[in-house]
């Protein structure tokens, strides 16, 4: 579903990602685990076709997401770590919107309120709405045309753990007809939710396994975190 | 296609009318235009008087003493108005993070910035409708037979249309250059600043005074105004929306590669 070739991306003299290869199969619940500021975003930006690489590419279902953004972006939903709700419009207007833009029916907004439970805040603006309720329009504006692949960004930053557990449920439901790419620096989240754990320091790639091989291997995700950095860091010291 | 530019305008169309800002304008323009058209009616009512049975009365015109100095002085306040309405078009949308869906999406730069300014053109329509207003209410409280010139009134708010689309072209431009909506009305408002400044140029007379006036689009206002259409006017104002609006274009599409 996604293949990451030399994916790099600089931001002036910072270098945010360099040289990540990986490949994600089709059906699967891939973790993106990483410190802050270790390039999860930036990657997930590029995968999204939003942010240009500055050297190698991404393919989306065999799409470059650069060179063919459109034909990617068609089988992406993305969740970025701020809901891109706008502030002016009530939910359902920028769930109209959205399908618009994806050319999607209108028809299909009623199946994702009702997926993400939103019937009752259709009519809000946004900041009349609790952050777990952001995140759940945030996620069914990304599920708007029932795209293959899912890309999430922090989908449970911020929110309480009543929250945090609907969001996970969510997330699950979603998987068996979705894959889903996370990007998160929540282990606990990794253990609950997902099958197979892509872990970046400094912007390169240090796990690309099943989660269930880490745990095995390091005892839990946090050990595995912790190893791989460790020496990933002496490497390059 | 046609469906992403329209569900743009119509979101933008939306963001506009839901804050006060297009209503305060439209208060400000209705206001103002009136103000003119008062002090310029009673002018031209004095005038007439002192001129009395005098055979140049027969060439004082009502639209050329009227509306067409009411519109060039319209033309000022575009230049404050259009850069608060157009600030927020794509600034807001990078800094609220509502850019970061139409990064990700479906929709071509071209279309966003097409449907942007789709609804800007719709909201400088809905403005000269306002300011049209007035004169209309004085053709139809004058005299029964008096000369009122429909076809100048047109030609004068089509080419306030045309200023108000080209203005609101660079506005669009200013403000897929930046986050920041403050500095995104203060580069358009700059830019129509040297306008004026231009057509100011025209005072000192030589080949310069001809030729720095011609280049601003303040200039090309005042043969819309007398109600003389000039396919050279016309072509200078799409000629000028096309480059802003390719500049915003570029501007879109360069924030792939800058991040």
């Amino acid at each position: 579903m996604i293949r990451a070739e030399h994916l790099s991306r600089s931001f002036a003299a910072r270098r945010a990602v360099h040289e990540l290869n990986f490949e994600l199969e089709a059906g699967a619940v891939v973790a993106f685990v990483g410190p802050n500021g270790a390039g999860k975003t930036t990657t997930l930006r590029m995968i999204t076709g939003a942010l240009a690489p500055s050297s190698g590419r991404v393919l989306v279902d065999g799409f470059d997401t650069f060179e063919q953004p459109f034909e990617a972006r068609a089988r992406i939903g993305f969740l970025p770590e701020t809901p891109p709700l706008y502030p002016e419009l009530r939910v359902h207007e920028n769930l109209r919107f959205v399908a618009a833009i994806k050319g999607v029916d209108p028809s299909a907004v009623t199946a994702v309120v009702e997926r993400c439970e939103l019937g009752d805040v259709l009519n809000q603006l946004q900041h009349q709405l609790s952050k777990g309720y952001r995140q759940r329009v945030g996620l069914a504006l990304a599920l708007l045309g029932e795209p293959p692949l899912l890309i999430l960004d922090e989908p449970t930053s911020g929110l309480d753990p009543a929250q945090i557990e609907g969001m996970r449920a969510l997330i699950r439901s979603l998987s068996q007809e979705h894959t889903v790419l996370l990007s998160t620096h929540l282990l606990s989240e990794v253990e609950a939710v997902c099958d197979h754990v892509l872990m970046i320091d400094q912007g390169k790639l240090v796990a690309d396994a099943p989660a269930a091989e880490l745990i095995t291997e390091h005892g839990d995700l946090q050990k595995a975190f912790l190893v791989r950095c460790a020496v990933h860091r002496r490497e390059q010291a | 296609m046609m469906r992403r530019i329209v569900a743009v305008m119509r979101v933008e169309l939306l963001r506009q009318l839901t804050t006060p800002l297009v209503y305060v304008m439209g208060f400000f323009l209705s206001a103002l235009s009136g103000y003119f058209l008062i002090i310029l009616s009673q002018n031209f009512i004095e005038l007439t008087l002192q001129f009395g049975a005098n055979p140049e009365a027969a060439n004082l015109h009502f639209h050329e003493r009227i509306i067409a100095p009411m519109v060039l002085n319209i033309e000022y306040l575009f230049v404050v108005i259009v850069p608060l309405l157009t600030m927020r078009t794509l600034a807001a949308e990078r800094a609220q993070g509502s850019f970061e869906l139409l990064a990700a999406s479906l929709v071509r730069p071209w279309e966003l910035v097409a449907g942007k300014f789709a609804a800007l053109m719709v909201v400088v329509l809905g403005l000269c409708v306002v300011i049209g207003l007035e004169p209309l209410i004085l053709a139809w409280i004058a005299e029964p037979g008096s000369a009122f010139d429909y076809g100048a009134l047109t030609t004068a708010l089509l080419g306030l249309f045309l200023l108000g689309s080209a203005f609101s072209a660079v506005g669009l431009a200013a403000s897929a250059l930046t986050r920041s909506p403050a500095l995104a009305a203060g580069g358009s408002f700059l830019f129509l600043l040297f306008a004026w400044v231009l057509r100011l140029a025209g005072r000192g007379g030589g080949f310069w005074g001809e030729l720095l006036p011609s280049l601003s689009p303040l200039s090309r206002l005042e043969s819309f105004a007398i109600g003389r259409l000039a396919a050279t006017d016309i072509a200078y104002f799409v000629v000028l929306i096309a480059c802003g609006l390719l500049v915003a274009q570029r501007s879109v599409d360069r924030h792939r590669w800058q991040g």
